[in-house]
């Protein structure tokens, strides 16, 4: 298979192809893996067992090209990492070793989405916005045009959603190559959509909050928020939880769109959250962490910490790693808030880490990647 | 940068007079003095974001500086969703005056600068004007510089996009302004003005008005339309979005989806629906008052009779300078009683914000900076005579004062060394000053009632003076008390009363824009009656009553600033429109802003100079002559840029051998912050040289030695430079036998003034001299012995706004053994004869010069966009002279005409043609030359 791959990769040089991908291993990530922002459909950002503090680094890497926001995936032991000059990174998580890559000759500002082989990754090239990739055989599967897309890709079972940002849903049949739907949106989208497996939510630079029938796009309900929405919504069962740059949190029922409860928080939240149990975590530009109630919509708790917030948490059991600008990855107890343990990297995070099985790994703005794994 | 308006001429002054560049002569420097007055003992303030540097005398105002930027950074941070992650050196100053003499920018600073920030090394630079509103709202608008810039930056390192892919100026301020602080009546009436009058600048034609104040304005105002139909957040986005396009327009297009020509026309459209009703219910000044001072920029008038004789007195500048005038209300031209900007004595007049008055029909007296502070002056206008000044020792800044009734005390705003602007009465004839107020509030234009027993003024004192808000408050001469005349959420400025002191005109911003109004008061001086008096489309300001009780006032239309009036307005007082007028009730004084706390002495340290880089160059040159030279230069200064060193590295050897023979290291310091700036280095050079003025002799030099050099200036126009240099020199031509030794020591001092107005290409007006006597002597081998007398002189006689007459004369004189020679010809001198072509130990040279505007503007239109060049000069020229080392050769000379294209405003392009007058100038070139150069007018 490795043969072939490389005499594909080289084949397709040799003869003009316009992609080039370098990937020596076919790679197949699944369903419960980190495939996706904010890990999963529903962006809970929750993994089961507990990384817990101290951590200590098992290994640092150059990622040549820059990053900014948008976050990694991970699965089948290699985290894909896309950067703002055109490659996806295939990096093997235990060594640390880039194995292969994408060039995807365009920027990708947004996380890239897996669905067993075939990678997803938004791109800013033109008419292209979409560009799926085939990991077993390295080979570009298919181009999809949808106007801009500034947020990441949404794959609930077979299908892949995606939000352009001139307001337009689309959602296309992955295997299949096919569009299923789309929906035109009054306003612009920002922030990435969430799925409950029934439906989609997105959230506009209206303020307004739009829930959409996964299979036939047609929108079921709306509830508007007092500004534009950047953060990425996530899904608590029932609830949809939706922070909103007027500085509250807004919680609605997936499947009629009625408020269940806002709270004021007092800062904006471009980035958006992590479910710890009953609690949604969230960072603001105030550079507190904030842990919310998830029935209620109560401030559990609140710590600060120096640097704004504008990366996804991760929670792994009950720690949750919040990157800030500031540099530090910080652990928080996730009933408590108390910080557990911290390390300063070099810049500014602001890619949104990711727990990679045993492992927190966090890119800072000076492309240097980081990964940590459990003292314990 | 901030600017604010109250300078706007300052600004104008730029644009149309960029008198602030200085440029070396071709022999001798001149240059006006940035003077280091004040000896400031500094002190570093460590908040959680920044670095406060202040001096003790305003620590108050420091620690309010730093509360004020702990919040704009937590507001910031929030807009841009960014962090700064080192530490923000915010330098402050107590007021203009002392922010004038700061070193971390070279050059000079004009009166309309608010503040700065400097990118290279990201110092934010900040003097307070005695209000807090103000103070919060610069300090707000340079941090939105600093998060801008550390944001741009971060785009262009994360996407590898060329670094020149800046956002444009109109963005650049607008979006500090629109972050810093609301829509205020000066603004609004900037742009109403341009709307209704036809000179709006849409953003896809905005560079023509850049760096004006009304180019702040409307990019604050497109920026805050942007947000208001394309979200708050487009704006953010545009930031982010840099990457997305060669050019902002193109980044616009991915961002808004629109182009600067489609947002224009949206943008338009926009303020012509809501400026264009006012034209139903609002007059033009032209409709309702009659002018009395049309041209220039003038403001600040004051009622003058003198027997049946009636004038304005105001502040004016015609010519670039700004002056006080005096114009008889029946006509006529006005006069100039006081020249200012040109002499020690009225430095600078702080245009538009300082009034004028005048006690009987006898003295005026008004302010100017004069040296290290302002002074009040008194004026004796029957005789036009200068009486005397009156200095304060702990006050920096004056403001408009205002005579007792009975002429024997002056009341006055000043700022004193802590930044705090209050109230002060001074008695005339002992000197004796009281403060009246004393406060954190910004108190302003105080008016002596005319029974003389109390006193109005305008201060922020109010509730609402957190944002700005100013209001009328009264302060009794016998309780010594203050007390409210209003307390509302509108602005009212410049209080004056009417001869009978029944009336007191003021200004109140309550239409968007200043307007005039009238109070009437009870017998409790409680307000009674608020009548209008204007209701103009643009504003009205600086409301004085005559004798008759006509008002002049000053008006801003068609972007100027005129005096106009409206006659015997008060006998027509029942007819005036009557306000709405609520009775304060609050309590006197309502707000404070919390010092920021200082936690632990390492917290508040004295200053210590830390050394940062401020340059770094390397530079290879191959010469077919001298072949490769290599070499680099440093300079470093501390954060205040008080201390400076420059290094020095290159080597000149061609071969390996000549490596350790070819290094030249020169190391210098400067150190500032001093009255008497000083210099001091040491130097090596040693390898090829050809010297310029000896252009058939090669040689190999080795020098070393070192220098000490220091200027003190006597004033900002005048200067005394004296050094001493102390050098082994030893020579040898290369293509001859020829070796000389020397230990020079040099001995030289200059006197310099200038006080010279620069216009788009050279000086139009003032003059500007330099003597230097210098000897040169070699205390070893007594090899080298001579002196130096160098004289140059330039004077320009103005003509009218942009015509000058310039003329210069020079004469060099070296004598003595080895004395170096001097060159002549070409551009920048003996025009039409070959560059640097004529050399000697003695020169004498005079140049004569008719400057004038030639073409205003040549614009080109091509499909992609429209190109001005903007303005060509001419010039009719005479030079004569020569130079010769021991025989007078004869006179040379040129006339002719020139071309003066000013690029960019760093460098003027200068096209001559003409005749030679040769032999001795007796006979003309019997053709014409044409030289085309580079460089000011002289």
């Amino acid at each position: 298979m490795r043969v072939s791959i490389i005499v594909l990769a080289i084949g397709m040089t040799l003869t003009g192809c316009r992609t080039i991908i370098n990937l020596y291993e076919p790679i197949i990530v699944s369903d419960n893996e980190w495939n996706m922002l904010g890990r999963d459909a529903r962006h809970s950002g929750f993994v089961v067992n507990t990384i817990e503090p101290p951590l200590q680094l098992e290994w640092t890497r150059d990622v040549s090209g820059g990053v900014t926001t948008g976050s990694p995936v991970y699965g089948d032991g290699v985290l894909m990492i896309p950067t703002l000059s055109g490659f996806i990174s295939f990096v093997d998580i235990v060594s640390g070793d880039e194995f292969g890559f994408i060039n995807l000759r365009a920027t990708t500002a947004a996380a890239p989405a897996v669905k067993d082989s075939l990678l997803v990754a938004p791109v800013y090239a033109g008419e292209i916005s979409l560009r799926v990739y085939n990991l077993k055989n390295a080979s570009l599967y298919w181009e999809i045009q949808t106007g801009t897309v500034e947020t990441a890709p949404l794959i609930v079972d077979r299908f892949l959603v995606a939000a352009s940002t001139q307001g337009v849903m689309y959602c296309f049949d992955l295997p299949e190559t096919t569009e299923v739907w789309r929906t035109n949106l009054p306003a612009r989208i920002y922030a990435t959509p969430v799925s409950d497996g029934a439906r989609v939510v997105v959230a506009c630079s209206n303020g307004v909050i739009y829930g959409l029938d996964l299979r036939e796009g047609k929108i079921l309900w709306k509830q508007p928020t007092g500004a534009a929405v950047f953060a990425t919504p996530v899904m608590s069962d029932s609830l949809c939880i939706v922070p909103s740059l007027d500085e509250y949190v807004y919680a609605v029922h997936s499947r009629t769109g009625a408020l269940a409860w806002k709270t004021f928080i007092g800062t904006k939240a471009y980035s958006g959250g992590a479910l710890a149990d009953s609690l949604f975590i969230l960072g603001g530009t105030n550079e507190t962490v904030y842990a919310l109630n998830v029935k209620t919509g109560s401030i559990a708790w609140s710590t600060r910490r120096r640097g704004v917030v504008s990366t996804l948490p991760v929670v792994a059991g009950s720690v949750a790693y919040v990157g800030f600008q500031s540099g530090f990855l910080v652990a928080f107890d996730v009933q408590t808030g108390n910080i557990l343990w911290e390390n300063r990297v070099e810049g500014r995070i602001r890619m949104s880490p990711v727990a990679a099985g045993d492992r927190i790994v966090v890119i800072s703005e000076r492309s240097e990647m980081y990964c940590w794994k459990s003292e314990q | 940068m901030k600017r604010s308006f109250l300078n706007i001429t300052a600004v104008i002054g730029l644009l149309v007079f960029p008198s602030m560049r200085e440029i070396q002569a071709q022999f001798l420097p001149f240059g006006r003095n940035k003077i280091s007055y004040a000896q400031f003992h500094w002190r570093v303030l460590k908040t959680e974001h920044f670095d406060v540097y202040y001096y003790p005398e305003m620590l108050d105002l420091a620690q309010r500086g730093a509360t004020f930027a702990e919040e704009a950074y937590g507001d910031l941070r929030e807009k841009f969703n960014f962090s700064i992650n080192h530490r923000i050196p915010l330098i402050l100053y107590s007021s203009p005056i002392h922010f004038q003499q700061t070193n971390v920018s070279p050059g000079f600073i004009p009166e309309g600068v608010g503040g700065f920030f400097e990118f290279l090394k990201g110092r934010v630079v900040i003097p307070s004007n005695g209000s807090l509103a103000n103070f919060r709202h610069v300090i707000r608008h340079e941090l939105v510089h600093v998060f801008m810039h550390n944001r741009v930056e971060r785009v262009i390192v994360d996407y590898g996009i060329p670094g020149d892919r800046y956002p444009p100026l109109w963005f650049v301020e607008g979006l500090a302004e629109f972050f810093s602080t609301e829509w205020d009546s000066q603004a609004e009436m900037v742009l109403r003005d341009a709307v209704l009058n036809g000179y709006f600048t849409p953003i896809s034609r905005i560079g023509a008005i850049a760096g004006t104040f009304l180019m702040y304005k409307e990019g604050q105002a497109a920026l805050m339309f942007m947000a208001e139909k394309y979200g708050h957040e487009s704006i953010r986005l545009l930031l982010e979005n840099l990457w997305k396009g060669k050019t902002f327009n193109d980044v616009m297009k991915a961002t808004i989806g629109k182009t600067f020509r489609e947002f224009d026309v949206e943008w338009e459209y926009y303020l012509k629906k809501k400026y264009y009703p006012l034209l139903a219910d609002y007059r033009e000044p032209g409709d309702v008052s009659i002018p009395v001072v049309t041209n220039g920029f003038n403001s600040k008038p004051t009622f003058y009779q003198r027997g049946d004789s009636t004038y304005v007195v105001y502040i004016g500048n015609l010519t670039g300078y700004t002056s006080i005038y005096m114009k008889s209300l029946r006509g006529g031209k006005p006069v100039r009683l006081i020249q200012g900007e040109k002499t020690d004595e009225f430095e600078a007049f702080h245009i538009f914000q300082s009034r004028m008055s005048i006690y009987g029909d006898s003295v005026l007296v008004f302010v100017t900076k004069s040296g290290a502070s302002d002074v009040l002056h008194l004026y004796d206008l029957p005789n036009r005579k200068h009486l005397r000044n009156l200095r304060f020792k702990d006050l920096v800044m004056l403001g408009s004062p205002s005579w007792s009734p009975d002429g024997t005390r002056i009341v006055f705003s000043a700022i004193n060394k802590a930044g705090w602007n209050d109230l002060y009465i001074v008695n005339v004839r002992t000197e004796e000053l009281r403060k009246i107020t004393n406060d954190i509030y910004d108190d302003r234009d105080p008016a002596w009632s005319p029974d003389g027993s109390w006193i109005v003024f305008t201060s922020d004192r109010g509730s609402a003076g957190t944002h700005g808000v100013y209001n009328l408050y009264g302060y009794d001469l016998s309780t010594r008390l203050v007390y409210a005349v209003t307390d509302e959420n509108t602005s009212y400025y410049s209080p004056a009363w009417s001869a009978d002191g029944k009336t007191l005109a003021c200004t109140n911003d309550r239409d968007g824009t200043q307007n005039i109004f009238f109070f009437r008061f009870d017998n409790n001086r409680r307000p009674v009656e608020l009548r209008r008096v204007t209701r103009l489309t643009t504003a009205a300001f600086d409301p004085v009553f005559t004798a008759k009780g006509s008002v002049l006032f000053s008006v801003f239309d068609h972007f100027q600033f005129q005096i106009r009036g409206i006659n015997e307005v008060l006998e027509a007082y029942d007819s005036l429109e009557v306000i709405p007028f609520a009775a304060p009730h609050r309590p006197l004084t309502a707000w404070d802003v919390p010092p920021y706390g200082v936690q632990s002495a390492s917290s508040d340290m004295p200053y210590k100079r830390r050394y940062q880089l401020d340059l770094a160059q390397s530079q290879i040159s191959t010469d077919p002559v001298f072949g490769t030279i290599g070499g680099a230069a440093l300079s470093m200064s501390d954060v205040l840029g008080n201390d400076q060193y420059y290094f020095l590295l290159y080597n000149t050897a061609q071969t390996a051998d000549e490596i350790l023979s070819s290094f030249s290291i020169a190391v210098s310091r400067i150190s500032l912050n001093t009255r008497t700036p000083y210099a001091y280095g040491v130097y090596h050079y040693s390898g090829r040289r050809y010297d310029l003025t000896d252009p058939d002799v090669y040689f190999y030099e080795r020098a070393f030695g070192g220098y000490f050099a220091l200027s003190y200036p006597l004033s900002k126009f005048y200067r005394i430079e004296a050094s001493v240099k102390l050098g082994n020199s030893d020579k040898s031509a290369i293509f001859d036998v020829r070796e000389r030794k020397a230990v020079l020591l040099t001995n030289s001092v200059s006197f310099v003034k200038d006080n010279a107005l620069y216009y788009w290409t050279g000086p139009i007006d003032g003059n500007r001299f330099n003597i230097t006597l210098s000897y040169t002597t070699d205390i070893q081998y007594s090899n080298v012995n001579y002196y130096s007398v160098l004289l140059d002189y330039r004077r320009y006689f103005r003509i009218d706004q942009r015509t000058a007459f310039a003329s210069r004369i020079e004469l060099l004189y070296n004598h003595g053994e080895e004395a170096r020679r001097y060159f002549l010809g070409g551009s920048w001198d003996l025009r039409g004869w070959p560059f640097w072509s004529i050399r000697g130990t003695k020169v004498w040279l005079t140049s004569h010069e008719l400057r004038f505007p030639l073409l205003d503007n040549i614009g080109l239109n091509f499909p992609f966009g429209n190109v001005s060049l903007g303005l060509i000069r001419g010039a009719l020229f005479f030079d004569a002279g020569n130079a010769w080392d021991a025989e007078y050769p004869g006179t040379r000379g040129s006339i002719g005409f020139g071309f003066r294209f000013n690029l960019l405003g760093v460098l003027v392009l200068r096209y001559d043609l003409g005749k030679r007058i040769e032999n001795n100038f007796t006979s003309l070139q019997s053709g014409l030359f044409q030289q085309f150069f580079f460089g000011w007018d002289f």
